[in-house]
């Protein structure tokens, strides 16, 4: 069940009106059924899945609380059965394709076995949220739950399940015990996130989506300009995407008087790769940064370690998203910046004091904005690129290494959206770079939800948008959340 | 004025605007239909209570019945309100939304259609239901004439048709917004070319006994709601080169027979005497082009006479016939120049 399906618009009013008419001891229950439901609209008998992984955690996190002398035996346990199921779902076809490749340059033809198995949808996401919980306990951070029916749908909360935020145990925990009243208040402030993530994904990433299908399918068709241009339309893309599913998580979230966390600042107004990563995906970044930087010791380090804790938390953060080296070298590559920016640091210093440019002076700062913006869309080639040939070939052709093999025939002339579109979605980019601009120095949605008139205003022009130029309907195919595939 | 009540004063004029936009951008959006039936902007157009007789059917109404010659030889108000490949359960709710608008003396209904299957092809589907008006009678042969994969786009417009956003004409705002214009050719479908017929052929069709059970229970629910309207329902099989079996329409005689109030009339019987000359006059093996529809309209108005139907309906506008007549003959000088 999509959320930008029929199916969930008629699920999530029936379950809000539902949650609040029933009395509070069955609101949680409800809730529980329903995130199931939801999950197993997917892969029913992947419910199981999660129920072990939820079974585990939750197991090992009252071990932990019971026997402190053996937190540490407790902690492992569920470390290594959930991360266990994860690769086994995830990387063990990748990780014997990686056999057979190095067995095969080294001459010797043994195949490793592989599995037919289908990934499990947000098993990436609900995996770390559970073994969080296990660290938030071991640490003492937060007391284990005892009820498992509360812990399962913390587990398995259906607006954040698939693609996150991946919520922190101290935040969504207690919320479960809190007795949500009905109030008009939060239907309406939970529309404006649901309506403006539908209007990214649907207006702007799902046409996009068409433009980047199309030129990463056979990239040896086009010029450099339009591999550029399908590169810079990933990367709104890919923001878009998975902003939106945040913000419908958030919306939905909020209607039913849960707080999740904010998932995206502003990410293409960040000043350094640093800025970007601490605006984009806030919740896994945060998770890496809590329950693998700082244990490998952070910046609190030499500077070498610091590097390679840096190096280490992204290259891991790439293999989270996918079991694919294009993903492990994305991941690698954004740590690599992140080195490259500290190493340099004192030299861009002294040349920003010798030039006399202020820190806050617009034009260098509408210059690092470029050059993030550049490097992270370089990054973004690895990330969307079907192989490492691909990626390396479209990077080649944009620099100019190799030259293009593509032509200006019609058929590779549009890259798949005609004109009409193509300026549709342009003009709904540049609102969306506004909004986010003003986003950096205001509480956007917290003024527009003050205020009547402007709120419904743009209620009215948001539905209208998704309605008229939205992809959906007969001859489109609904595209799923890019960041299901993790 | 507090919070509170500006908040629900907002809330409901949005909801209005929201209703308002999402109805007008169906209508501006949703392709405009000129010919091949089905259009029901232009007949609610017609005068209230203005018509004498009522054609149904699929294609073989629309394209066969030229209203315009009917009131050249008897006077009489008639319309065909058809649709392509129409099946039956759609035609019930075709006669049920037009008794909203006419009460005539007759209804004819072309049973063709007694063949189809449950549903028609996707388009033919669109064409049937996205033009009614958006009412009961509408969400009745949604649920009735469409499979459920159909249905949203039935229901919602918009999920069929937003995509048409930049190829909008003119025409579509103008329409869209100010509805459809009188239909000067009264629901009939201009055909001018032409295919020898070399010989007469047995339709060819399978269909269940369940299936033709479902169409007959159709036949009855229309005859039933004519009779509610004191409106007398004539179910016929038009005229043209395609026969069916003996035995199917005995049965179907029989069947029909025992429809109360229900008269059946087979113009297949009677196709010598219409004059018809399968060298020059159809379009298709079901379907005449306009030589043959003349002739086909002519004998269908001396029947409808022959069964004691009169002009009788005090709207009637003779001006506006004597323009559609007019329209008909200027369709048919064009074409005959375009031959020539």
């Amino acid at each position: 069940m999509n959320f930008n399906s029929l199916q969930y618009y008629l699920f999530l009013p029936i379950v809000i009106v539902l949650y609040y008419i029933l009395p509070v001891k069955l609101r949680n229950p409800l809730l529980l059924i329903a995130s199931y439901f939801f999950y197993m609209c997917w892969q029913p008998a992947y419910a199981l899945l999660m129920l072990t992984s939820t079974a585990i955690t939750y197991f090992c996190g009252i071990c932990i609380s019971r026997y402190p002398e053996r937190k540490k035996i407790w902690l492992a346990t569920s470390l290594i059965l959930n991360l266990a199921i994860l690769f086994f779902f995830k990387y063990f076809n990748f990780v014997a394709s990686l056999i057979t490749d190095i067995l095969s340059a080294a001459n010797l033809n043994v195949t490793a076995p592989s599995l037919d198995v289908l990934l499990p949808v947000g098993i990436s996401f609900y995996t770390f949220q559970a073994l969080g919980y296990t660290i938030d306990v071991y640490r003492g951070d937060i007391k284990a739950e005892k009820s498992f029916h509360i812990y399962a749908l913390f587990v398995s909360f259906f607006p954040q399940l698939v693609a996150g935020p991946i919520e922190r145990s101290r935040n969504l925990l207690p919320q479960f015990r809190e007795t949500h009243r009905f109030s008009f208040d939060n239907i309406r402030a939970g529309m404006l996130p649901f309506l403006w993530g539908l209007f990214k994904k649907i207006v702007i990433a799902d046409q996009l989506a068409v433009i980047v299908n199309t030129v990463y399918a056979a990239p040896e068709n086009f010029l450099p300009y339009q591999l550029v241009a399908a590169t810079i339309a990933f990367a709104f893309q890919i923001y878009c995407d998975f902003s939106a599913y945040s913000d419908i998580a958030r919306g939905s979230a909020i209607m039913l008087g849960f707080r999740l966390m904010r998932n995206f600042n502003s990410p293409y107004f960040a000043t350094s790769v640093k800025d970007f990563w601490r605006r984009w995906h806030i919740s896994l970044s945060t998770w890496f940064r809590d329950y693998l930087y700082f244990p490998l010791g952070g910046n609190r380090c030499s500077k070498a370690r610091h590097c390679f804790n840096l190096l280490v938390v992204f290259a891991v953060s790439g293999l989270w998203h996918g079991a694919a080296l294009t993903f492990v070298i994305w991941g690698l590559l954004n740590g690599i910046y992140q080195v490259i920016s500290l190493l340099t640091a004192p030299i861009r210093k002294k040349i920003q004091t010798a030039c006399h440019l202020r820190d806050n002076n617009p034009l260098l700062t509408i210059f690092r904005y470029g050059i993030t913006f550049v490097l992270i869309c370089i990054a973004w080639v690895f990330f969307r690129a079907d192989s490492l040939g691909d990626a390396t070939y479209i990077l080649s052709v944009i620099l100019g290494l190799v030259p293009s093999a593509g032509d200006l025939g019609m058929a590779h002339l549009s890259m798949g959206l005609d004109a009409s579109n193509k300026i549709m979605v342009i003009v709904a980019m540049v609102v969306l770079l506004i909004v986010d601009y003003l986003g950096l120095k205001h509480k956007l949605a917290e003024q527009i939800d003050k205020t009547i008139i402007p709120r419904y205003v743009i209620y009215f022009l948001l539905i209208a948008a998704i309605l008229i130029f939205g992809s959906y309907g007969v001859g489109y195919d609904p595209q799923d959340f890019v960041y299901f595939q993790f | 004025m507090n919070k509170k009540k500006k908040e629900i004063i907002a809330l409901i004029i949005f909801l209005i605007a929201l209703i308002s936009f999402i109805v007008c951008a169906s209508a501006i959006t949703t392709p405009k239909r000129y010919e091949l039936g089905a259009n029901w902007g232009a007949f609610t157009e017609e005068k209230k209570d203005s018509m004498d007789v009522v054609f149904f059917g699929s294609s073989m109404a629309y394209c066969n019945v030229i209203p315009a010659v009917i009131w050249e030889n008897n006077g009489l108000s008639s319309y065909v309100m058809a649709g392509p490949e129409q099946p039956l359960s759609i035609t019930y709710y075709y006669v049920k939304e037009m008794f909203r608008h006419q009460s005539p003396s007759a209804v004819m209904v072309e049973i063709s259609g007694i063949i189809y299957g449950q549903y028609a092809s996707e388009g033919a589907t669109k064409a049937n239901i996205s033009y009614m008006p958006y009412n009961i009678n509408r969400f009745g042969a949604i649920i009735n004439g469409a499979p459920k994969s159909e249905w949203l786009g039935l229901f919602f417009p918009l999920y069929n048709y937003h995509d048409r956003w930049n190829k909008l004409t003119e025409d579509d705002y103008e329409i869209g917004l100010t509805g459809y214009d009188i239909d000067l050719l009264a629901g009939y479908h201009f055909l001018s070319d032409n295919q020898p017929q070399p010989e007469m052929r047995e339709r060819d069709f399978e269909q269940t006994e369940e299936g033709y059970q479902y169409n007959l229970s159709w036949l009855e629910k229309i005859a039933q709601l004519c009779r509610e309207h004191n409106c007398r329902p004539i179910f016929y099989i038009s005229a043209s080169y395609a026969y069916f079996n003996e035995s199917y329409l005995e049965r179907l005689e029989a069947d029909l027979a025992n429809i109360e109030g229900v008269e059946f009339i087979n113009f297949m019987d009677n196709i010598d005497e219409m004059d018809i000359d399968a060298s020059t006059d159809f379009y298709d093996i079901l379907h005449f082009n306009y030589r043959g529809a003349e002739k086909f309209s002519r004998f269908l108005a001396e029947t409808i006479d022959e069964l004691g139907i009169k002009a009788q309906n005090p709207y009637n506008d003779p001006q506006l016939w004597q323009e559609r007549i007019d329209h008909y003959r200027s369709l048919i000088a064009q074409s005959s120049t375009q031959e020539s």
